[in-house]
């Protein structure tokens, strides 16, 4: 059953992500000044989104680790991390493609840019953190504490463009008196963001299993190692 | 279509990060379920 389970969920994620991919390149309209390299906005923006959902979550995961102290939170946290670090990956990745044809440049060091590749390494530290310690119940205090003073960078990326002038583009949505989407175009970027939604739950979804099966396999090597 | 190769690129790299972030958890999730039948078989076998 559960394998049917994971069959199922990973053709709905695919179907998901074929519409969106179908949207983005013959639904979507063709921006009036960049041309097509604009397809990269729907996944690059909601790449970003999908991160700062899966570093809410390590957030949430991280404070209800240290108010319950039950191990699961913590797997959901690394989960969380894990899959919020790929989702920044992509932004990182994304983003520079889409500079280098509109602005000339592949990389500028302004408030938006720089805070994001600050929030990238900051969710990679917490990663290598996890590794250099070994016992599971301080592994789990020490990053959860880590985890949450991290989360401090997601509002500080989200309200960059806002705060500072940016060569980043200002806000197109939820910008304020000027801002604004066409109708199409942000159908499109909400079909493209619930698929990376949904991908994201399955990847978290599986990275849990994978803390959950180590942990199993680590209490039975204790007890036949003790017995 | 202008561009077309930055375009091209960015998507390629979004769904490869992806494939290869999928396909590195579901290899290690099998190997610990083939790890843990065998301990179970090995607890068995002491029980």
């Amino acid at each position: 059953m559960r394998g049917f389970g994971n069959v199922a969920g990973a053709g709905v994620v695919a179907a998901l992500l074929g519409v969106a991919g179908y949207a983005v390149f013959f639904v979507a309209p063709q921006e009036v000044s960049m041309g097509d390299i604009q397809r990269i906005f729907y996944v690059h923006v909601a790449s970003a989104w999908t991160s700062f959902v899966a570093f809410f979550l390590v957030f949430l995961a991280n404070i209800a680790y240290l108010w319950r102290r039950q191990l699961h939170w913590d797997w959901l946290a690394v989960s969380a991390a894990e899959v919020g670090v790929a989702f920044c990956s992509v932004v990182l990745v994304t983003g520079p493609l889409w500079a280098k044809p509109v602005w000339g440049i592949w990389w500028t060091w302004d408030a938006r840019l720089t805070s994001t590749f600050v929030l990238w390494l900051l969710y990679v530290s917490y990663l290598l953190l996890r590794s250099l310690l070994p016992d599971p119940a301080r592994r789990a205090t020490i990053s959860a504490v880590f985890g949450i003073f991290t989360f401090l960078d997601v509002p500080l990326v989200y309200m960059s463009i806002r705060w500072f002038r940016t060569q980043h583009p200002q806000p197109v949505i939820a910008g304020g008196e000027g801002s604004g989407l066409d109708a199409v175009m942000w159908q499109v970027f909400l079909v493209m963001w619930t698929a990376l939604l949904a991908l994201m739950a399955r990847l978290v979804w599986q990275r849990y299993r994978l803390e959950s099966l180590r942990h199993q396999v680590d209490e039975l090597s204790f007890g036949l190692r003790a017995g | 279509m202008k561009n077309f190769e930055f375009l091209l690129t960015a998507y390629l790299a979004v769904w490869g990060i992806f494939l290869v972030f999928e396909f590195v958890v579901s290899s290690r999730v099998s190997s610990l379920e083939k790890e843990l039948r065998r301990l179970r078989a090995e607890l068995e076998r002491k029980d």
